[in-house]
């Protein structure tokens, strides 16, 4: 029987080793294509994710169910990011530009990611949020411990200010 | 942009990923119908949407697995707050009965010289007195 990610959380917090496999089988790719899509860098996305489900293993029995699993989890990795990208040099800046493993040969996929890497680091994290990962305002809310109404706002924007660097790549 | 429209605008992003509650598509949909720049504004989104999602679907999957190293579970696993009670009982176990002890009597001493009056209505201190 299929176990749901608020069972597995349980589980996990007692220390289920099996699990905490299913439950990286699940969110695993998901948590690293939102790393990725911010850090641009394969290697360091990989680690993020890493300590990401590090983190839930250790603190999996504060999982309070009035938020929803995923919310959670995207909580931390979002965390786990933010720290990733605090600790790089300021001497030391990524150039705007596409994730490492970009197809180079592939000039929408560059344009694209060129355009992305130019917003600020929360609007990055609502396009991926909200256009990527499907999640509600609500839940977006929850992961960038915003108010609805901000968010709203804020994403008409974001997309606003990516759509226009689009067109002027086009 | 007409009046309600900005209020559309901003919910096109959740109708577009489908998280958007029933009663929010309606007047969405209703919107669009009557409204030719919402309803533009609307392709433009869903087009925008399909963009992210395939660009980001196109990188290279994880390579790694779950961690192998994870933390032991049996002691980590227990909420902070049970650890830390335990640790102040031990504490209090071998270092607290003792010092309260002492200190409870030290401060019943010092009534019985300090305080006379009290020695009528306490008992006990009026047998340390008398003593």
């Amino acid at each position: 029987m299929e176990r749901t990610d608020r069972e597995l959380l349980a589980r996990i917090a007692a220390g289920d080793r099996d699990a905490m496999q299913r439950l990286h089988s699940r969110y695993g790719d998901r948590l690293f294509r939102f790393a990725v899509s911010r850090l641009r860098a394969h290697d360091e996305a990989e680690d993020v994710v890493q300590e990401t489900m590090i983190a839930i293993w250790r603190n999996a029995s504060a999982y309070r169910s009035g938020s929803s699993p995923s919310t959670w989890l995207f909580g931390i990795c979002r965390n786990k990011v933010g720290d990733a990208l605090r600790r790089r040099k300021p001497t030391d800046p990524l150039p705007p530009g596409p994730p490492s493993a970009t197809d180079p040969a592939d000039p929408s996929a560059v344009e694209f990611w060129e355009a992305f890497s130019r917003l600020t680091d929360e609007q990055q994290e609502l396009i991926l949020l909200v256009f990527h990962q499907g999640f509600s305002q609500q839940e977006v809310a929850e992961i960038m411990q915003v108010p609805v109404g901000t968010i709203k706002s804020r994403t008409f924007y974001a997309r606003r200010q990516l759509q226009a660097l689009l067109a002027e790549g086009d | 942009m007409a009046a309600g429209c900005l209020e559309v605008q901003e919910l096109i992003p959740w109708v577009v990923n489908h998280s958007a509650s029933p009663g929010e598509q309606r007047s969405l949909h209703q919107h669009i119908a009557a409204c030719t720049d919402c309803r533009r504004e609307f392709v433009r989104a869903v087009a925008f949407q399909r963009r992210v999602r395939e660009w980001v679907a196109s990188l290279p999957p994880s390579q790694r697995a779950c961690p192998d190293a994870l933390p032991g579970a049996a002691r980590e696993h227990r909420p902070p707050s049970v650890q830390t009670i335990e640790r102040i009982a031990r504490l209090l176990e071998v270092t607290g009965v003792p010092l309260l002890v002492a200190s409870g009597l030290r401060l019943t001493m010092s009534l019985a010289t300090s305080r006379p009056s009290l020695r009528l209505k306490l008992p006990l201190l009026a047998s340390i007195d008398a003593r």
